[in-house]
Formats: structure tokens, sequence, C-alpha cells
């Protein structure tokens, strides 16, 4: 029975370590911050040059689509904040659906690029207010 | 008129409060009249509640613009069938819906059991179930309610969000709210097991099929979503692990380990507190869902509106996990194990018992990655989101795990299997699936990851045929019937068994699609004038014209596309954007795709030039990803193998009846 009880107790120890090392391979790889723009420009010098999430509203007028060359670009501004600072942002590739619409907020994954001061985006992900139940708010 | 529905919502809360107190008052006083009032209650309620959702369905199709909800999400030129679904497009009638499936399960439940007059688990049961139905009819009644009246009315709807106008919007919900709803009578049962102290066999005999039912239909509900977001969103995939979407998946991970952990306990008496556990997680889990989708605490790309339901339902959630900790708590003493152990690490009940660890560390690393913003922006002040990597690096090698398990099982005899015998049984399989691994290399598979996904399927799959020629070989040798006849003897005779078996064959095609299309789709953009080709991979395109079209409520400009594969023509695609009346400056992306048994070619048009007609393509090539289509198919026809043609005999349903009755008798009822 003593023998089993070890047993028993090893195997567990064993699965929790591999598991845990599976989340701390899984958090490595997959964790990233996820900011409003204006956190972005405050948290600019620790965060290094790693992937970030970034959180805004689209500036009106500024999405500008270069068919030719495939590329995008719009300005990015904290959600329902006039004066915040405003993140230049460059995307390869098509403009997703509903990205001109009023109000639309948006999700962009990628890195800022010091230098150029833009962000350059391979991700974008948009998130419409109205897709499926209006805010209380509205209705 | 207007107010039918209305009234009848308040009745059904008031049938419910009164089923609530005959319940309390019949198993208090020990009356058999209070209890059978409150069985009868349950008739009402299900018919409240049914004429309330047809009023509503029919001030759907009538377009009843006066009452808010039906303005909100219909058009008089919307389809009829959208105007149908209308009753679940929205978070008022979604939950109209989930109160009405509740009250028809409720019913059900109590009508089935032949017993009933002198059940002493069925007013208990009821209780459970009745106290979630009254839940649900105080959000209908007072939080969202669904007829409530317009102040002004309108001409017309502001019609239906273009996204939802697709027929993944007919079936994706309803299946999610029947898997979730059907777990409330598990749940039920298993509560009213734990309040009679009693967690014996009977409450999962009785609610076997309903387990079934419900896990089939949450499963077919993932996959809709999925399949409607590879139709409709136009990213080219089908899971992105969304928060959203984890919180459907969750529950699906709890009640898989279940309807395992229930086998070793009907076979070998153990894991009782872990089954109701279980269940309970499960039934949680999917309020905790609802929860998430709802309040808007977890950023999504699914913008469900952001209410104060969504704190309703994490009352009801605490709730519910402190009564059921509670029952679970008090009794533990009582119902400790006192069954025998498992004996040996290389058993089938040991196998189940991995699947579960398993299945239940992939649930809590989901869990973790999908609250891991809330805990660190609790801890550490900032946000900090997890991706798909994240779920990814973790639950890949943990899903290789439970295929290779799949495999196993089978080869492992119930209690002790000799060395010998698993290394017999594991001879064929594995010389196959060690095989399969050249084949592989040579056909282009050459990373770590697929090459497992695909070598171990290859293993589940043979030792699944493995089994069925077995079973019918021993059938030919011991009745000297023929192969045909011995096969469909044994695959009737044990219905439930080679149910399972089929269930694990799709669940590996599944596997195989979302394998191929995660490790190996391709994707290029391509700018192309009239008239001009792209080569991409195997494909030649040819952008022809750029043409539009009006239907419905909608007019859509597509460009269509000439499709050559390895120089042969093989016909013509049409992405498109479809521009919706109500919503004319939000195009939505119409995919259009060809799709094959080996890959799929799916082309989303991204923007045009209005005057030179040049576009935008977005060429995504999935492999394998019908499978996963394919593979939904097969686990449906597994499961209704297992449960649906088993008509049991009326002395069986009795036997069981009479051995619960006899099992509970002698007991102290509260």
């Amino acid at each position: 029975m003593k023998g089993r009880q070890i047993t028993i107790v090893f195997s567990v120890l064993l699965i929790m370590a591999a598991f845990s090392y599976l989340v701390f391979l899984g958090m490595k790889e997959g964790s990233m911050y996820y900011l409003e723009v204006s956190e972005l420009f405050e948290k600019l010098d620790e965060m290094g040059n790693g992937k970030v999430r970034v959180n805004g509203e689209i500036v009106p007028g500024s999405v500008n689509y270069d068919l030719a060359a495939l590329t995008l670009n719009f300005t990015l501004k904290d959600k329902d904040i006039e004066d915040s600072p405003r993140l230049n942002v460059i995307y390869k590739g098509p403009p997703p659906d509903m990205l001109e619409q009023e109000g639309v907020t948006l999700v962009a994954e990628g890195f800022y690029n010091m230098e150029k001061r833009i962000f350059k985006a391979n991700k974008l992900l948009v998130k419409c207010p109205s897709k499926y139940e209006k805010k209380e708010d509205e209705a | 008129m207007i107010d039918f529905g209305k009234y009848s919502l308040l009745f059904s809360l008031i049938l419910s409060i009164l089923v609530l107190i005959g319940l309390i008052i019949g198993i208090r006083k020990k009356d058999g009249r209070f209890i059978e009032m409150s069985y009868r209650g349950t008739k009402g309620i299900f018919a409240f509640m049914t004429f309330a959702c047809s009023f509503l369905v029919y001030a759907f199709i009538m377009d009843d613009f006066r009452i808010e909800y039906v303005a909100s999400y219909s058009e008089k030129a919307l389809p009829i069938f959208y105007k149908i679904t209308g009753l679940w497009a929205g978070q008022k009638g979604s939950l109209l819906f989930w109160g009405w499936l509740l009250s028809l399960f409720t019913f059900i439940t109590v009508q089935r059991d032949e017993h009933r007059v002198n059940s002493l688990y069925l007013p208990y049961t009821l209780f459970f179930l009745n106290l979630t139905s009254m839940f649900f009819l105080v959000l209908v009644n007072f939080v969202t309610p669904p007829f409530e009246l317009m102040a002004v009315f309108p001409a017309d709807g502001n019609g239906l969000n273009p996204l939802l106008q697709n027929p993944g919007m007919v079936f994706h919900p309803p299946t999610l709210y029947l898997g979730y709803v059907g777990f409330t009578v598990p749940f039920a049962f298993a509560m009213a097991a734990l309040v009679m102290e009693d967690l014996g066999e009977w409450w999962i005999k009785k609610t076997r099929t309903w387990i079934l039912f419900s896990w089939v239909c949450l499963t077919l509900g993932i996959i809709f979503g999925g399949w409607w977001a590879y139709k409709e969103l136009g990213w080219g995939g089908v899971w992105g692990w969304d928060p959203v979407e984890n919180s459907s998946f969750m529950p699906w991970l709890t009640a898989t380990a279940f309807l395992h952990s229930v086998i070793i306990q009907e076979k070998r008496r153990m894991l009782k507190i872990w089954n109701v556990s279980l269940i309970l997680l499960t039934f949680s889990l999917c309020i905790f869902g609802t929860f998430i989708t709802r309040s808007g605490i977890i950023s999504s790309v699914h913008a469900f509106g952001q209410s104060p339901v969504g704190f309703v339902f994490l009352g009801f959630l605490i709730l519910v996990l402190a009564a059921g900790i509670y029952l679970i708590w008090t009794r533990y003493e009582k119902l400790k194990e006192q069954n025998p152990r498992i004996e040996a690490f290389l058993s089938r009940e040991s196998s189940f018992l991995y699947n579960n660890i398993i299945l239940v560390g992939i649930c809590f690393a989901t869990f973790w990655g999908t609250i891991f913003p809330l805990i660190s922006e609790a801890v550490k002040g900032v946000k900090i989101s997890v991706g798909p990597p994240f779920f990814n690096t973790i639950n890949a090698p943990l899903f290789l795990l439970l295929i290779l398990l799949m495999g196993v099982c089978p080869l492992l005899g119930w209690r002790k299997t000799s060395s010998k015998g698993i290394l017999i049984n594991c001879l064929l399989p594995f010389s196959l699936t060690a095989l399969s691994l050249p084949v592989l290399y040579i056909s282009g598979i050459r990373s770590f990851m697929p090459a497992f996904f695909y070598s171990f399927s290859v293993f589940v799959i043979t030792t699944m045929l493995r089994e069925f020629y077995l079973g019918t070989k021993a059938g030919v040798k011991n009745s000297e019937k023929g192969w045909l006849l011995s096969f469909w003897t044994l695959v009737t005779r044990n219905r439930r068994k080679y149910g399972g078996f089929i269930i694990h064959i799709g669940m590996v095609f599944i596997v195989l699609g979302l394998a191929g299309y995660g490790y190996f789709q391709y994707k290029e953009d391509a700018v192309l004038n009239i008239g001009q080709e792209v080569t991409i991979k195997n494909y030649r395109l040819k952008y022809l014209d750029l043409t539009s079209r009006t239907k419905w409520n909608f007019e859509g400009v597509g460009a269509r596309i000439e499709v050559y594969d390895s120089g042969a023509f093989k016909g013509y695609l049409r992405p498109e954007k479809r521009f919706y009346k109500k919503r004319e400056n939000q195009p939505t992306t119409e995919v259009a795709i060809m799709d094959g048994i080996a890959e799929d070619l799916y082309l989303i048009l991204g923007d045009w030039d209005r005057r030179s007609g040049s576009i935008t393509l977005t060429v995504v090539i999935n492999p394998l990803i019908s499978w996963i289509w394919i593979g939904t198919g097969v686990v449906m026809f597994g499961t209704f193998w297992a449960v649906l043609p088993k008509r049991r005999r009326q002395e069986d349903v009795g036997l069981l009846e009479k051995e619960i009755i006899l099992r509970l008798k002698g007991m102290e009822i509260e």
C-alpha cells in the first residue's frame, strides 16, 4: 500500500509539474500587454520591443487604403476622449469590414516603431458596437 | 392583444412560485396532493411560456414594430426565416427562448417519470429545476422584458445585423441553448441525489439520455458557431480562442469528462462525489459563460451588449455554486468511497481517469487564459491579454494525449491487464502508426506536432476498426452467422459501446480538420486588374469582372473569378461585399468558398477601385477543413446510435424505477 501511495503522489506531482511548465510556456508565447492608446505612450519605456495589443477608436476620416500597395493607414485615439494622444497605424492588407463606421473601436496587434513613430499592426480585430446587441444607453 | 405576451410571462412566474410553495409543503408534510399539484403546475408554466414565445414569433412575422424588441431586430424586407429566428437574435428574446426551453425540459422530466406518483426523488429534482426556471422568469418579467413597447411606433424596424443574416444564425444559438439548458436536468437530479444523500447509479441512469442529448447539442452549437464564423466573418478560420468561444468550450470539456467518468461509476461504483462535482461545474460554467458574454467585463471580438444582466447571472452563479458546494460538503463524510479503488495504472478505468484529468486540465488552462486580463489588472494594474498562442501551446499537447488515450483505452481491459496482453493488443495499431510516419513525411508533413496529430489519428482509427473486426469475428465464431449479420448484431446489441467508438472516430476527423487548417493554412493577398490572372500554389485565378446585384434587403458587389486547379477548370467563384439597406455604411464580406475533401479554396473580396475596377483579393487555402463538418456528422450519428433507437422494454423501465424506489425507501426525508 505504501509503495502505491508513493506512486500516486509521484505521478500527481509529475502531472502538475508538466502542466505548470506548459502554462509557463504558453504565457511566454501568448501573453502581451493590452493597452489603450494613451497607456501605450506612457509605457513605451518599460515595454521594450514586445508585441502589444492596442485598443482604440478610429479617428473619423483618417482611414486611407492604398489598393495598389495593399497598405492600410489609419489613426487611433482613446475611446470617447477627444484630446487623447493619436497613434498612427499601418497594416499590410485589405481593410476589414465596418472600419469606417462612426465610433468603431478596434484592437490592433503588433509592434510600435519608435523611430518612425508608427504602429505596425499584423492583426486587426474590429469591434462593432452594434454587432449583437445595442448598448443599454443607446436603446 | 399586445399585452397577452406580457401577462403570460407574469402568469408563468406566479405559477412557478406556486409550484415552489407546493413542493415545500408537500415535502415537509409528506403530502402527495401538494406535490401532484406542483407537477401539474409545470404543465401550466410550459403552456404559458409556449404562448409567450409563439406570440413573439408571431409579432416578428406580422412586423409588429410597436414592440421594441421586434423593431430593433427586424424590418419589413427581412426574409421570413430570419424573422422567425429574431426570437433569439437579441438578448431579451434569447433569454425568453432559454426560459421556454427550460419549461419544456421540466415538463418532459415530470411527464416521462411513470412512477411520479410515488417517486421520492422527483419532488427534489423539480425543486431545483423550478428554482432555475424562476430565475429566468424573474429575468424576462423584470430585467429584460421582451414585450416592452416603443414610445413612438415606427413604420419600419431597424433591421437585423447583417452578420446575423446567415444560415448559421438559424442553427448556432438554438443548439447551444439546447445544450446549456439540457444540463439543467442532470444538474437538478444530482442536487436531488445530494439532498437525499444517495449518490448511487440511479441518477446517472435516469439522466443518461439527457446528458448525451445536451452534450451533442453543445457540440453542434460550438461547431455551428465555427461554421458561421468561417462562412460569414471572412477571416478564414473557425476558432480564435476568443473569450466568448471559450465560454462555450469550457462546459463542453467538463461535460465530456463527466460522460466518461459516469461510466466508471456505473461499472465500478467509484467516483461518486467527483461525478456530482463535474455536473455542478458544467452547469456553473454554462452560467459563467452567459455572465462573460453578457457583462462585457472581458473584452472580446464578439461585442455583446454590456448590460446589467451579466451581473444578475453572476449572482445566480454564486448562488448555484454556494448551494452545490454546501450540499457536497455536508454530505461528504457519508458519501466517501467505500467501494473498490482503481487497481492498476494500466486498466480501462485508469485510462478514463487520465481522460478526466486531461479534460479538466484543458478546461482550467482555457479558464485561466480567459480571465487572465482580469487577474493581471487586479494584481499588477495592467491588462495583459493572452492570445491564441497561449491556448495552442498548452492545449495542443493535451489534446494529443487525449487522442492517444482514445486509441489506448480499448486495448486495455477493466481492472487489470497483463503487460503481455497489452503488448499483443498493441502490435497491429502500433506498427501501422509507425508506418504512417514515413508516409506523412513524404507527403510533406514534416513538423513535429502535426506529424504527431496525424499518426495518432491513424492509431485511433486502427484500434477502433480492430474493435469492430474482433467483435464481429467472435460473433461469426460463436453463432455461425455470416459476417454481415454478425456485424449487425454486434453494433445493435451494444449500441452504447459501438456508438461511443463511432463518436471517437468522428472526433478524430474533427481533429484532422482542425490540425489541417491550424498548421497548414496558407494566406496571400493579391491585387488584380480586370482580366488579370494570379497563380497561388496549385490554383490559377482569373479575375473576370465586377458585378452588382440586388436581392431581398441588400445590394451585393462581387468579383467573378475563374478558378483553375492544376490546370483544370473548376468553376467560378464570386466573393462579394454586401450593402444592407438599413446599414449602407457597413459593408459586410460574403466570402466565396470552393470546398473539397482535401482542401478549401476561400476567397475574400477586400476592396476595389471604382474607376479602374481593380480589386484586392485575399486567397486562403485551408487543407482538410471539411473534415470538421464531416466529423461532426459522424459524432451526431454515433450519439444517436448510442441513445435514440435503444427502445427500452417496458419491464426494464419498471425494474429501474423499482430499484430506485427500493433504494430510496427507508430513507429519512427531511
